[in-house]
C-alpha cells in the first residue's frame, strides 16, 4: 500500500495542479461523493486496502466462521483462505490452477516414532545440482491446516527464488501438543540436510522460512541449528511470526476484530496446541526472550490489520539487541495471511519481491 | 493569489492522501466512540449507517431463497427507516436541519461487495457485514446516548440502543 499511496498522492497532485493551470478559481475537484470514513472498523487497526477487502469478502461468502467460534474439526475443514482466494480468481476470469512451471513431489519424513509429509517444490526447468534449499513451515496456529493450504507461497519461493523448497507438514494440536511441532520442524531440517542432493539441492546454501506459526518453528529450527552443530541457515523468512507472549500488545488491543485472525484467535490456538498456560513463556513460543545470538539473519514480514503486527515489532528489537541482522516491514491495509495471496493482492506481490529479494541475495552470494 | 490558492488545494490533497488511514474517531475498548462526534458528525453517521441497512437489505431481499433472512432484512428496512425519521424529528427538535444521508465511501464499497454475489453467497457475506455494521451503530448510538451534547439527540440515540441490541441478537441467532 506504501508504494500505491504515494503514485495516488503523486497522480492526486499533478492533477491539482494541471487543474489550477486550466481553471485557477475551482477548487473542489468533486471528489467528495463519497467521502472516506473518519474512522477504523470497529476492532481493527486499519481498513483493509480494496483487493484485501475482496478476498475477505469470498472468504466469508464460501461460509468462512471467526476460528475461536468453531470446533477443532470445524476450523481444519472450513474454507480455508487459499479458498477465497480461489473464489476472487474466478470472479475475476483468472485461472485457478496452481502454477505448473514448479513442479510438486509428496515424500515423507520420520519423526515422532512415525513420519510426516513434505512437499518438495522445484521449477520444472531447475538446471543442474546445486540449487540453493528452503525449508518451508506453513501457519495455523499448529492446530489447523496443511500443505494443501499453504500451496502457493513455496510454489511461488521455488519459482522466485530458482530454488527447491521443501514444505514440512508436522504435528499439530490438541492430538499432539507443543512441543511435538518444534520436534517435528527440527527432524524436518536434518533430513533435509541429509537429502537434499537427492533433489538437486545444496545443503551448505540453506536458507529457513515460515508463515505464522511457521514462521515461530523456522526462527527455532535456526536456534537449534546453531545449538546442535547442525549446518545453520543462512537467512530466516519470518512473515508475522508467533513470537511474543505479551497479551498487552498494541496490535493486539486493536485487532480484536479482525479477519482471518483476531487476538481471541490467538487464545484459542494456545488451548489446543499448548499444553498449559505456562508454556507460552517457553522461550520457544516466546521468542523475545530466547538467546538469539548467533542467527545469521532475519527478515520479517508483517502486516497492520494483525494482532500479530506487534509481535514482529518486539522480536526484531530482541534480534538487533542480540546482535542479529535484521530487516522488517509492514504492509498497510493487509491482514494476517496476506502474503500468500500475491495473484490477487498487491501488497502480497510486493512482500514477496521483496522478502525472496533479500533471500535470494542471501542464497546465491 | 490564484497561485497561493493552488498550492494550498495541493497541499490538502497531499494530506489527505498521505492520511488516509489515521482517523479522526477511536474506538475505545468499551466499543464507543472517542470523542463523542457533535450533533452534525453524529447525525451524518447515523444517516449513513440507516441508509447502508436500507441498501445492503433491499440487496439481500433480491436474490435470497431463505425466509428468516428475507423477515430480517424487511425488519430491517422497516426498523432503519424509523430510526432515520426519529433521528430527523430530534434534529429538527433541537434546531437542526440534518443533511441528506449519504453512504461513506467505505459502506458504498460493502453494498458493492454484496451486489457481486447472489444467492446463499451474498446472505452469507449480508449476515457478516450486517453483524459488523451493527456492532459500530451500537457503539455509535451508545456514545451518543450517553455523552452526547445535544438533549432531543441523546434521548433518540437512548431509544435506538435497544433495538439495535435486539438486532445483534437476532444476527446471532441467523449466524449459528
Amino acid at each position: 500500500m506504501k508504494r500505491l499511496t504515494t503514485i495516488l498522492v503523486a497522480g492526486a497532485s499533478a492533477a491539482a495542479l494541471s487543474a489550477c493551470a486550466m481553471t485557477p478559481s475551482v477548487m473542489d475537484p468533486g471528489l467528495t461523493s463519497a467521502p472516506a470514513s473518519p474512522m477504523a472498523p470497529m476492532g481493527m487497526t486499519a481498513r483493509p486496502d480494496a483487493d484485501m477487502q475482496a478476498v475477505l469478502d469470498a472468504h466469508a461468502a464460501l461460509g468462512a466462521k471467526p476460528i475461536e467460534t468453531l470446533t477443532v474439526q470445524q476450523a481444519r475443514t472450513q474454507p480455508s483462505p487459499a479458498d477465497a482466494v480461489n473464489r476472487v480468481k474466478t470472479m475475476r476470469g483468472m485461472s485457478t490452477a496452481p502454477d505448473q512451471t514448479v513442479t510438486a513431489m509428496n515424500l515423507t519424513y520420520p519423526t515422532g516414532g512415525a513420519t510426516q509429509p513434505v512437499r518438495i517444490y522445484k521449477p520444472a526447468d531447475a538446471i543442474g545440482n546445486n540449487l540453493p534449499v528452503v525449508v518451508y513451515y506453513h501457519g495455523g496456529g499448529w492446530v489447523i491446516a496443511d500443505l494443501d493450504v499453504y500451496d502457493a507461497t513455496p510454489r511461488s519461493m521455488a519459482r522466485n527464488l530458482n530454488a527447491v523448497v521443501i514444505s514440512v507438514e508436522y504435528r499439530k494440536g490438541p492430538e499432539n501438543k507443543f512441543p511435538a511441532a518444534h520436534d517435528d520442524a527440527n527432524n524436518a531440517y536434518r533430513w533435509v540436510l541429509d537429502n537434499a542432493r537427492a533433489w538437486g539441492g545444496d545443503p551448505s546454501r540453506i536458507a529457513v522460512a515460515g508463515e505464522s506459526a511457521g514462521a515461530n518453528l523456522a526462527l527455532n529450527v535456526a536456534i537449534s541449528a546453531r545449538d546442535g552443530g547442525w549446518t545453520q541457515p543462512k537467512h530466516v523468512l519470518a512473515v508475522y511470526p508467533i513470537a511474543d507472549a505479551d497479551p498487552n500488545l498494541p496490535s493486539k488491543m486493536e485487532n480484536t476484530a479482525s479477519l482471518p485472525l483476531r487476538t481471541p484467535t490467538l487464545a484459542w490456538f494456545g488451548q489446543y496446541a499448548l499444553r498449559g498456560p505456562s508454556d507460552q513463556q517457553d522461550p520457544r513460543y516466546n521468542l523475545v526472550a530466547a538467546n538469539l545470538r548467533g542467527l545469521h539473519g532475519v527478515t520479517i514480514v508483517n502486516a497492520q490489520i494483525d494482532p500479530l503486527n506487534s509481535d514482529g515489532e518486539t522480536l526484531a528489537s530482541a534480534l538487533t539487541r542480540a546482535g542479529v541482522p535484521n530487516e522488517r516491514r509492514v504492509w498497510d491495509g493487509s491482514v494476517h495471511e496476506f502474503f500468500s495471496m500475491a495473484d490477487v493482492v498487491r501488497d502480497a506481490y510486493d512482500a514477496q519481491q521483496w522478502s525472496f529479494g533479500r533471500l535470494r541475495s542471501v542464497l546465491t552470494r | 493569489m490564484k497561485r497561493l490558492l493552488c498550492a494550498t488545494a495541493t497541499l490538502s490533497l497531499l494530506a489527505t492522501a498521505a492520511s488516509a488511514q489515521s482517523f479522526t474517531y477511536t474506538w475505545t475498548p468499551a466499543g464507543t466512540l472517542a470523542p463523542t462526534p457533535p450533533a452534525p458528525e453524529f447525525l451524518m453517521f447515523a444517516g449513513a449507517g440507516d441508509l447502508y441497512e436500507l441498501e445492503s437489505s433491499r440487496a439481500v431481499l433480491e436474490t435470497t431463497a431463505n425466509p428468516a433472512i428475507r423477515r430480517f432484512a424487511q425488519m430491517m428496512i422497516d426498523h432503519h427507516t424509523k430510526t432515520t425519521a426519529d433521528a430527523v424529528t430530534a434534529a429538527r427538535a433541537a434546531g437542526l436541519t440534518p443533511a441528506p444521508p449519504m453512504l461513506d465511501a467505505p459502506k458504498a464499497a460493502m453494498v458493492a461487495a454484496l451486489r457481486q454475489y447472489s444467492g446463499v453467497e451474498r446472505d452469507r457475506l449480508y449476515l457478516v457485514q450486517q453483524q459488523m455494521a451493527h456492532k459500530e451503530a451500537l457503539g455509535l448510538q451508545k456514545t451518543y446516548a450517553e455523552t452526547g451534547e445535544t438533549p432531543q439527540l441523546r434521548s433518540a440515540a437512548r431509544a435506538t440502543v435497544p433495538i439495535v441490541e435486539a438486532h445483534l441478537a437476532e444476527l446471532q441467532r441467523l449466524m449459528r
